[in-house]
């Protein structure tokens, strides 16, 4: 199935786009959706650590189901605030 | 309460006027403006990006976090995003409580939690280029920090 994953800062330079479409297997999970990431962009292979994802506007692990009509973002570190 | 990403300029006397109470005796503000320089370096402007939707949710989270254990419930944050100057006020926090002590803490936290799980990212234009500032990596497990880091990309 096809996921559309919303890509911010640092992702969105890399990519080019404010949102990529992936293609990931059914009943697939955060882990699916970050190898079909890393095949279709190696350039987030090497620091695929430092990138969360949020489904449905959360934080969300290894095994979280991703679906079609979910809301799928990458966020890098974040730096909000001021020190 | 006030959580709010907004591309307009933070106007602190909004965040502090929206918790005037008669029962609010202490209340503490903060406010983050964008500095000349970082690591060493000069800036000349940053660039705020937010991921809006989610910023509010988690800012929401964190007045959850601070009325469960300051029991402080009378906040107002705002984040600004776009292109600032020197100067600009990037953040601003107010919290208000009966009395002092609470207010403070609230305050503190509310920034330091800001930095810590709100999607919101700041791209630093100096003499040395160009520099997405990555403070804090969020595990998704835990949705926590995943350590203390301060590397420039």
């Amino acid at each position: 199935m096809k996921v559309r994953v919303k890509c911010f800062a640092w992702a969105k330079e890399v990519t080019g786009e404010e949102e990529i479409d992936l293609e990931v297997p059914e009943s697939a999970t955060v882990a699916d959706l970050r190898d079909s990431l890393a095949e279709r962009f190696p350039v987030f292979s090497g620091r695929m650590e430092s990138i969360a994802v949020s489904v449905n506007q959360e934080f969300a692990g290894e095994g979280t189901p991703v679906d079609a009509g979910d809301e799928l973002a990458l966020i890098p570190p974040i730096s909000g605030g001021c020190a | 309460m006030i959580c709010r990403i907004t591309d307009s300029p933070v106007d602190m006397d909004e965040l502090t006027d929206s918790l005037d109470s008669p029962e609010l005796g202490g209340l503490c503000t903060f406010v983050g403006k964008v500095r000349n320089h970082s690591a060493g370096q000069g800036v000349t402007h940053l660039e705020y990006h937010a991921y809006p939707e989610m910023a509010e949710k988690k800012m929401r989270q964190v007045a959850g976090e601070i009325e469960e254990r300051f029991g402080v419930t009378h906040l107002a944050m705002a984040h600004r995003v776009g292109t600032l100057a020197i100067g600009d006020i990037a953040v601003g926090i107010a919290a208000a409580s009966a009395h002092r002590d609470a207010a403070f803490k609230a305050c503190r936290y509310a920034i330091d939690r800001i930095k810590q799980i709100v999607p919101i990212w700041k791209k630093e234009f100096g003499e040395d280029g160009v520099a997405w500032v990555e403070g804090c990596a969020v595990d998704a497990e835990t949705a926590e920090p995943q350590k203390a880091q301060n590397q420039r990309v």
